[in-house]
């Protein structure tokens, strides 16, 4: 009985490490949308940014949000990105590693030959992570990361 | 050099990497280096800006004369080779119409319209929405540092959405 299951383990093993390299081979598809927040005057909410209302409501005090940029790009593990980034800054992601069904990956946000931002950071696969704080024109910048495994 | 020397990359090499760096091909480890190296040197940060502006000023020019290009000149030689595709349509009618009078095909024809009319009715059915997603945005930060004057974490319990928060209120405090 043990004799027969073995073959069986080695077969779902087998899967489970192709499953997790084929992940690994995939890439990571990394959003970055950037959002301006102000505060005054009539209060709107960008249709867009609709899935993250909850979170924006809970988390900050801004009367409105508007999406100023969004762009997605599909990076292989090790590969670094730049993303322009409203207000002359630049956004450098390097993703790392899948592990456990969390992306790892480098982080930095520059601004004017500054890291305003330099972290390395493990996000759930899907999950989005926030960064803010910046001024910009009249109101501060929200610059939202999201990580999705193919 | 003392500023090349700290970053871990010369100016001439970080130079090199500029075009590479701009196009996101750069492995992981040297982006970051020639990231931090441009961040610090006013020099390579000059020479990015430069290779920027450069990069816009081409996807301008491309856009620009793909605008310019006068797509009503390309109508009439469509509209000779549609003519010609209609003239060969036409001698096939006679056939078909000879073939519409024959039984067998005016059986098909409706199998044909039933099978068209049950699709169009699956497609009309509501389609069942999906269920509700549980969105959770754990972090784990491993590492965190700025040139801010101060930094602060913010984390919402629901989706444990976390926001990384820079403080720029605090300079000179």
């Amino acid at each position: 009985m043990r004799a027969a299951a073995r073959p069986l383990a080695a077969v779902f093993l087998g899967a489970l490490l192709a499953a997790a390299s084929a992940a690994r081979a995939g890439g990571v598809a990394v959003t970055v949308g950037s959002v301006l927040a102000t505060d005054g005057g009539q209060p709107e909410f960008d249709p867009r940014l609709v899935a993250m209302k909850p979170q924006f409501d809970s988390l900050f005090r801004y009367s409105s949000y508007r999406l100023m940029k969004q762009e997605r790009r599909v990076l292989d593990w090790g590969q670094g990105a730049s993303f322009d980034i409203p207000g002359g800054r630049y956004l450098v992601i390097a993703p790392k590693e899948l592990r456990d069904s969390k992306v790892s990956m480098q982080v930095m946000l520059l601004e004017g030959g500054r890291p305003l931002v330099d972290t390395s950071v493990a996000l759930r696969d899907h999950g989005v992570l926030l960064v803010g704080g910046p001024k910009q024109l009249e109101g501060v910048l929200i610059v939202a990361i999201g990580a999705d495994t193919e | 050099m003392a500023i090349a020397a700290r970053a871990g990359m010369t100016c001439r090499e970080v130079e090199k990497l500029l075009d590479l760096f701009l196009d996101g091909e750069l492995e992981a480890r040297t982006m970051r280096t020639v990231a931090l190296h441009v961040t610090r040197c006013e020099p390579c940060e000059a020479l990015l800006q430069g290779l920027e502006r450069l990069q816009d000023v081409v996807g301008d020019t491309i856009g620009d004369a793909v605008a310019e290009v006068d797509f009503a000149r390309f109508w009439p030689s469509i509209a000779a080779e549609v003519d010609g595709v209609q003239r060969s349509w036409r001698g096939l009618g006679g056939r078909v119409r000879a073939l519409a009078r024959t039984p067998l095909v005016i059986a098909a024809a409706m199998a044909a319209a039933l099978v068209v009319s049950a699709i169009a009715l699956w497609r009309e059915m509501p389609a069942i929405p999906p269920p509700p997603t549980v969105v959770n945005n754990q972090v784990r930060i491993d590492t965190l540092t700025s040139d801010a004057p101060a930094v602060a974490l913010l984390s919402e319990s629901a989706t444990n959405t976390t926001v990384i928060w820079i403080s720029e209120e605090g300079r000179g405090r």
